[in-house]
């Protein structure tokens, strides 16, 4: 199980938090603060593991993680994972956004934190990989962004109508007094 | 009115680095606001900015109905951001989860996938009890969605829902189980994903998917699902040994092919996790890890050191050749790495490599940086050499010098750890040498000014100092005076007034110690040198300078404000006084001196106490003073004892109040004072028992073992003179502790048996006690008053016991038996998914009631015969342990549910029994995987995988005779494929000579056999024509009689076969016919001659190589191993050497058949001329003849390699009837009916010498020659059945008899019967 995803900035402030299990906001910040400072000190040709001690209520949990120019992708992960795995999946998930945004910065995820999201969750869903296969994310992905743009489209149409509508209604009712 | 988007808020709070959180908080405000309007799109962007605040810290749960409000939206866009804003912030304890139910259900079977994935999603992240429970069967059904979108989320989400709902796991698993298969390949990721999730915390409720799993592990391609697998396969393993050996080959495989290194890393672990006896496969690992660690990717090499510690609990020795690897990564920039690489260096240590390692770690100390490293690299060191009690230390003196040496390690902060280890050796050291070794160390180590200074005071170094002081004190009769005045000198200098109270008081106490022994060493020389009057011992000025040393420098420390330092002061101080006093009245008192520290101090064991029985007249249960009356007393007594007391308020309060208390709470707690007092306490020796020393937790005092108990070396030092401790109140229980001189070592075995008895009771006592509540009395006090190391001693023994008491009721008898935590969601998940009557488990396709008869029937035989096999293979184990063990060739050890049976006579309707034997039938399935393999070994079926064959020739050659489980295997065969196999095709040798190699094998189908002739070429020649005419004294016709052309145009390599179909009937008798061969002849002579040298050569060594395995398996196989080391070595010398391969099987098989060259006329050769020397006899003729034929010397046909001179030769082939015999199935009733009935012929019997091998052995090649099935098998005793290509039956049994084995034949015919045994007595005899 993958128990929480962190992207922070070099600085340790946090870009995206995904806990796949609960912990309060003050847990979180915490968690969020102490994965940045182990992550941070290491230089960057270091392997990209990291034991931690009780990060989690579980003691079973390992650090996993990226540094890509300015931002940190950590995984903390229980045994279950595989180490090399999971830092592939990492490495979908960056070239992901990487696709997505374009030459993805820390700006992009700054402002899109919600798009960065909803493309986490089709990768991860609750703590267990879900899809590993960048064309599949991406062609999701894309999808939805068309049905959203097809949905206010189409709603604004519909708020036109049903506008219209109770106008003639209220017209109507006027006339039946 | 305009409302801030997530884009603004998010500039705006970059706008505002100085007043953040100000900032925020009016946004905040705003947001408030707008999530109280109607309109959704405002709700859902500030609900949008308000998840981006959470993420920042701020809390959201206040906001959550208005998640719900969003979520509920009909657009998409609103429902994106509430379910986001819903798995951010919803937990368990979100009341209006509640009122999500409708709209999650509605959501799910939406015809939007993407909505469902949204509501999976959601699911995923905040399900809940009432929620999992209502939406149970909406999320099963979807696992049967059409779109793979949503069914891989529904799938997924299945793990959750248990987690919830337990009883969801029973509805669910069949369909989650047909998930493993669905055609989609992220359905079946996230199905293998869920179900090792599951497998991880009940393992034992998922081994029957094992055989789907090893499916899809041999068979997909994707590198996520064969991680998961893998990994998954790890946890199974354990539980059925069976599952590992099957586990080999495909893991092997993927080990040697992937080119996926995460895979190949799980593969390695599971390896190492799930067979960790395989040693070949394991020795595979270590080389791979070796290369991982090698590598420059630091990754690797961070988890090639993770996994080399594995190895290392598993198979020590294969990890020692890495050691130097392993301290090169030492030197790594990563920390990580270096860590990694120290706990693994740690685990290498041995007698013979600690001192190399130590000295390297400490040059290591020397070169590197940080110090918490530092700390590490010192406290491994420590670790390393005290471990198992000093295990690895040959030399002690050494070990002292390397804790000195720790002592300069800048800033350790292992001072503590450092001064413990000195005064445990010191005391432990079973050297005597070692002391003085270790005093005058300690000596130098007092006089070095460095260990003062401020800040190794502050960072704990100076602790050692307090070991200095009180080695040297306490075994000060190893110092030479001039060391003596100096050391005495170094303990009161002014500097030691900054020291730590406990090291200033150890350091006064101890100048008086040197001060005394040096006193009384002094008067003792004395005393050698002159007429031994006390009185007249002359006082030396060294001693008198001493004495001065002690009256200047002791009023310091008189005035000390530390309680312990003023006091000892004052006694030194005052006892100097004494003896100036004396000295002037001319009496010396140099044995008043020597009194004061008389005895030697010994270790004890941490349970001494134990082993002081209770005195008869003591009753511990009693009150020794009468209970008070009420609590206030006590409150009064707390309140009288005031501040400046409170480190002695317990010792002062009255016995009474200690012993009244019955609350385990009080007792406890005053236990763990005492443990702390303990744990500072160096004269506490109980502690040493465990190898961490000083940091010997009260944990892991409690886990030492009984045996653990009995390795403390209470008795194993030897330390001179006996002393008995007063603790050991009853006279004639010979309680000594700590030491013994050699006359009790007699008694020592006794003592052992008496202990035992002893420490059973006082365990029975303590537990009476500790019913009570009462504390363990510490026995009768010490009577030494001189002497306050025995008090401790005292201490820790009665310490030590409480720690032991400290385990809750019925802990120690049960051990560690873990339950799983209450709350631990997976306990409830614990459901044996088989018993579950509400759903119908698939039934296998492959497993009829054929089947599941005849393997109850080989499980029932695999009973049977177990316990004599493992015998058995324990020995072949070890006989061979390079070679890969085919899998499962013989029976396992694994529990074996007898289900066979049960499936086969019971019909369907016990579906959990039906399963389990179809897992086990999975399982077994690699017998007669491996049988097939051994037959293709054995006989050499095919020309392919030639390499393949070489390795596995050699191994079938050795298992063979040795091996009963043919008869298993050959059942197996029968059960799990059951039509159809055949006689597997065997290749015999016909004809081998330097230009032309020819065998034949035989294909045998129900009704007829084929006849395949196998033709190599060596010679750049062509064969031209091949013909087969019935022998005279034949009966078989063969088909095609006519002339059957082989392909001209091979040339020196290629092989070529003819086949020519023979159908046989009549298979009562040998089939003979003869083949004429005409083939073109040209040079190849000279190659097969150097071929033959390298094959001397080759098995001279072989033979050397072997000989010490053959005793079991007699001459017999011993000639055969020479001749497939002969048919290796040809093939590796001209890789055409099918005959070869041949000649080795016939030698193999008996007497399959042989080929004669006609001009030889060398028509029935016996098998032993099979024998290495005369086939190269008769190739050598074989080639003569050749040469006589064309009338050219040998020598010019090797030159002439464009002469085209036609050779013909003339074979003849002759079957023997066991060749033509096929396996079939046959249950035991259908043979005793045979036997009673079945019109068979009158039975015939013979009688073979077993040559030295066992019944099994014996039985196990009738069973194989006959290509029979063993249908029964009890000690002694062996029914084999066997069918003809006719449909003939062949029943043998076999009979053990002391030197030989009688066989019994009853056949369809008497002639197959006397054929058959007669064949039999020429292969076996």
């Amino acid at each position: 199980m993958i128990q929480a995803i962190l992207i922070f900035n070099n600085h340790g402030k946090p870009r995206l938090s995904k806990f796949y299990q609960h912990c309060d906001e003050e847990q979180q910040q915490r968690v969020v603060r102490e994965c940045f400072q182990a992550v941070s000190k290491r230089p960057d040709h270091v392997c990209n593991f990291l034991e931690t001690s009780n990060l989690f209520k579980s003691n079973d949990s390992r650090l996993i993680y990226r540094h890509y120019a300015t931002l940190f992708f950590v995984f903390a992960v229980d045994s279950s994972e595989s180490e090399l795995g999971i830092l592939d999946l990492i490495q979908v998930f960056v070239e992901t956004l990487d696709r997505q945004f374009e030459n993805v910065c820390e700006l992009d995820l700054i402002f899109h934190v919600d798009k960065v999201h909803h493309i986490l969750d089709e990768i991860v869903m609750g703590g267990m990989v879900l899809e590993t296969n960048m064309g599949e994310v991406l062609s999701h992905v894309e999808e939805q962004a068309k049905m959203l743009r097809s949905e206010s489209s189409s709603f604004l149409q519909a708020m036109k109508g049903s506008k219209a509508a109770s106008k003639v209604k209220s017209i109507g009712s006027r006339l039946g007094h | 009115m305009f409302e801030k988007t997530l884009g603004d808020l998010i500039r705006g709070i970059r706008s505002h680095p100085d007043d953040e959180a100000k900032y925020i908080s009016s946004c905040m405000d705003e947001i408030r606001k707008e999530l109280a309007q109607p309109d959704l799109d405002i709700k859902a962007n500030a609900l949008a900015k308000l998840t981006y605040l959470q993420m920042l810290g701020y809390d959201m749960s206040w906001a959550a109905f208005h998640v719900v409000e969003v979520m509920t939206s009909k657009k998409y866009a609103h429902k994106r951001i509430g379910f986001l804003a819903a798995a951010q912030s919803f937990h368990d304890n979100t009341d209006v989860l509640m009122l999500t139910t409708n709209m999650l259900k509605k959501s799910l079977t939406s015809h939007n996938q993407y909505e469902s994935g949204l509501a999976l999603n959601g699911l995923s992240n905040f399900i809940r009890d009432d929620l999992a429970r209502d939406l149970a069967s909406d999320l099963i059904s979807l696992l049967t969605s059409v779109r793979p979108y949503v069914r891989k989320r529904a799938t997924l989400v299945m793990y959750k829902l248990f987690l919830k709902y337990p009883d969801a796991l029973r509805a669910a698993f069949p369909k989650l189980k047909d998930k493993l298969e669905d055609e989609d390949p992220g359905v079946q990721a996230a199905a293998v994903n869920v179900i090792c999730e599951l497998a991880r915390k009940n393992p034992k409720n998922y081994l029957s998917l094992a055989p789907t799993f090893f499916k899809l592990l041999t068979t997909s391609t994707n590198n996520w699902l064969r991680i998961k697998i893998v990994k998954l396969f790890a946890a199974l393993c354990p539980l059925e040994p069976r599952l590992g050996r099957k586990l080999v080959e495909p893991l092997t495989e993927l080990i040697h092919g992937t080119p996926a290194t995460s895979l190949l890393y799980e593969c390695i672990n599971t390896v190492l996790a799930g067979i960790p006896d395989h040693t070949a496969t394991i020795q595979l690992c270590v080389q791979k890890l070796r290369i991982f660690i090698e590598d420059s990717d630091q990754n690797l090499k961070y988890l090639g050191l993770q996994a080399m510690a594995s190895v290392l609990k598993i198979a020590p020795k294969a990890v020692l050749p890495h050691r130097d690897l392993v301290i090169e990564c030492l030197d790594d920039d990563d920390e990580s790495i270096r860590l990694r690489a120290l706990d693994l260096l740690a685990g290498m240590v041995t007698k013979k490599t600690l001192i190399d390692i130590v000295r390297r770690l400490l040059q290591h100390l020397e070169r590197t940086e940080g110090q918490t490293y530092r700390d590490e690299v010192v406290a491994k060191i420590i670790q390393m050499c005290s471990q198992s009690t000093y295990q690895y230390i040959t030399n002690f003196e050494w070990y002292v010098q390397v804790l000195v040496q720790l002592t300069r390690v800048e800033n350790t902060r292992h001072g503590a750890l450092i001064r413990d280890q000195l005064m445990d050796v010191a005391i432990r050291a079973r050297v005597k040498v070692l002391r003085p070794f270790a005093c005058k160390q300690m000596a130098a180590l007092l006089t070095d000014q460095r260990l003062y200074s401020g800040h190794n005071i502050e960072c704990g170094i100076s602790e050692v100092l307090y070991a200095a002081a009180w080695i040297s004190g306490e075994f000060s009769e190893h110092l030479d005076t001039p060391t003596a005045t100096t050391v005495v000198e170094a303990l009161l200098q002014p500097r030691t007034a900054q020291l730590p109270g406990p090291i200033q008081a150890v350091f006064i106490h101890n100048c008086l110690k040197v001060y005394a022994a040096d006193e009384t060493a002094t008067a003792a020389n004395g005393d050698d040198d002159g007429d031994g009057d006390d009185g007249a011992v002359r006082d030396s000025e060294d001693l008198q300078a001493m004495r001065g040393v002690l009256t200047a420098r002791l009023p310091l420390f008189v005035q000390s404000g530390d309680l312990e330092v003023q006091e000892r002061a004052v006694l030194v101080s005052q006892i100097v006084a004494f003896v100036e006093a004396d000295l002037a009245k001319g009496h010396h008192p140099h044995k008043e001196l020597a009194a004061l520290y008389a005895g030697n101090l010994n270790p004890v064991a941490a349970k001494a106490q134990r082993k002081v029985p209770v005195p008869e007249n003591v009753d511990l249960d009693r009150w020794i003073n009468t209970p008070p009356a009420s609590e206030d007393e006590e409150e009064d007594r707390d309140l009288f004892s005031d501040a400046i007391f409170a480190g002695v308020s317990e010792k002062a309060t009255p016995l009474a109040s200690r012993y009244e208390s019955d609350d385990e709470e009080d007792l406890r707690r005053r236990r763990q004072v005492r443990m702390a007092a303990q744990a500072a306490n160096p004269y506490h020796l109980g502690q040493y028992a465990t190898p961490s020393g000083g940091t010997t937790s009260m944990a892991s005092s409690q886990q030492i073992s009984q045996e653990e108990v009995d390795q403390i070396p209470v008795r194993t030092l030897d330390l001179g003179p006996s002393i008995k401790l007063d603790v050991a109140p009853v006279p004639g229980t010979g309680l000594d502790f700590g030491v013994e001189d050699d006359t009790e070592k007699k008694k020592k075995k006794d003592k052992k048996k008496r202990k035992k008895k002893r420490k059973k009771l006082s365990k029975k006592e303590i537990r009476r006690l500790k019913k009570k509540g009462l504390p363990i009395p510490e026995g009768p006090p010490s009577s030494s008053d001189e002497d306050d190391d025995d008090h401790h001693r005292a201490a820790a023994a009665k310490i030590d016991i409480l720690a032991q008491e400290d385990m809750p009721e019925g802990a120690e008898e049960s051990g560690g038996d873990e339950e799983p935590a209450v709350d631990d969601p997976h306990a409830a998940l614990n459901i044996d998914l088989e018993a579950a009557g509400e759903f119908e488990l698939p039934k296998p396709s492959h497993y009829d009631a054929m089947t599941a008869h005849t393997h109850a029937d080989s499980d029932d035989q695999d009973k049977k015969k177990k316990k004599k096999k493992d015998k058995k293979k324990r020995k072949k184990k070890s006989k061979k342990t390079k070679e890969v063990e085919p899998a499962g060739d013989e029976p396992v050890e694994a529990p074996k549910v007898d289900v066979g049976d049960i499936a086969g006579e019971t019909t369907v309707d016990a579906p959990p029994a039906e399963e389990q034997s179809a897992l086990d039938s999975w399982l077994s399935e690699d017998k007669p995987k491996a049988a097939e393999k051994k037959d293709k070994k054995d006989k050499k079926d095919k020309k392919k995988s030639k390499k393949d064959k070489k390795k596995k020739k050699k191994k079938a050659k050795k298992e063979k005779g040795a091996e009963s489980a043919v008869e298993t295997a050959a059942a197996d065969e029968a059960s799990a494929a059951p039509p159809s196999p055949p006689i597997a095709p065997v290749l015999h040798p016909l004809l081998k000579d330097d230009t032309v190699a020819v065998a034949y094998q035989l294909n045998a189908t129900s009704g007829a056999v084929r006849l395949q002739f196998v033709v190599k070429n060596h010679a750049a020649g062509a064969i031209t024509d091949v013909a087969l005419t019935p022998a005279d004294d034949s009966e078989a016709k063969p088909d095609g009689s006519g002339p059957v052309s082989v392909s001209s145009s091979l040339a020196g390599g290629a092989a070529e076969t003819a086949e020519i179909v023979l159908p046989i009937t009549d298979d009562a008798r040998e089939t003979s016919f003869k083949a004429t061969l005409t083939y073109a002849c040209a040079g190849g002579v000279a190659e097969q001659a150097q071929a033959e040298e390298a094959i001397k050569e080759e098995e001279g060594k072989e033979e050397d190589k072997h000989s010490a395995e053959d005793e079991e398996d007699g001459d017999k196989e011993e000639r055969e191993k020479k001749d497939g080391e002969e048919g290796e070595a040809e093939m590796a010398g001209d890789e055409q050497t099918e005959a070869g391969e041949d000649k080795e099987d016939a030698g193999d098989a008996g007497d399959a058949g042989e080929g004669v060259a006609t001009e030889d006329t060398k028509e029935g050769q016996e098998e032993e001329e099979m024998n290495k020397e005369e086939n190269e006899g008769d190739e050598g003729e074989g080639s003569t003849t050749t040469a006589a034929t064309d009338e050219e010397p040998a020598a010019t046909t090797a030159t002439a390699s464009s002469s085209s001179n036609v050779i013909t030769k003339e074979i003849l082939v002759r079957i023997p009837v066991s060749d033509l015999l096929l396996t079939k199935p046959c249950t035991q009733e259908e043979f005793r009916a045979l036997l009673e009935d079945g019109g068979l012929s009158p039975s015939s019997s013979l009688t073979l010498n077993k040559q030295g091998v066992t019944f099994e052995a014996a039985a196990a090649t009738v069973c194989s020659i006959v290509h029979g099935q063993v249908v029964e098998m009890i000690a002694g005793a062996a029914s084999i059945y066997s069918a003809t290509v006719a449909d003939g039956h062949v029943c043998l049994q076999i009979v053990d008899q002391d030197e030989s084995v009688n066989i019994d034949a009853k056949c369809s015919s008497q002639e197959l019967t006397t054929a058959l045994l007669a064949d039999l007595e020429a292969r076996l005899s």
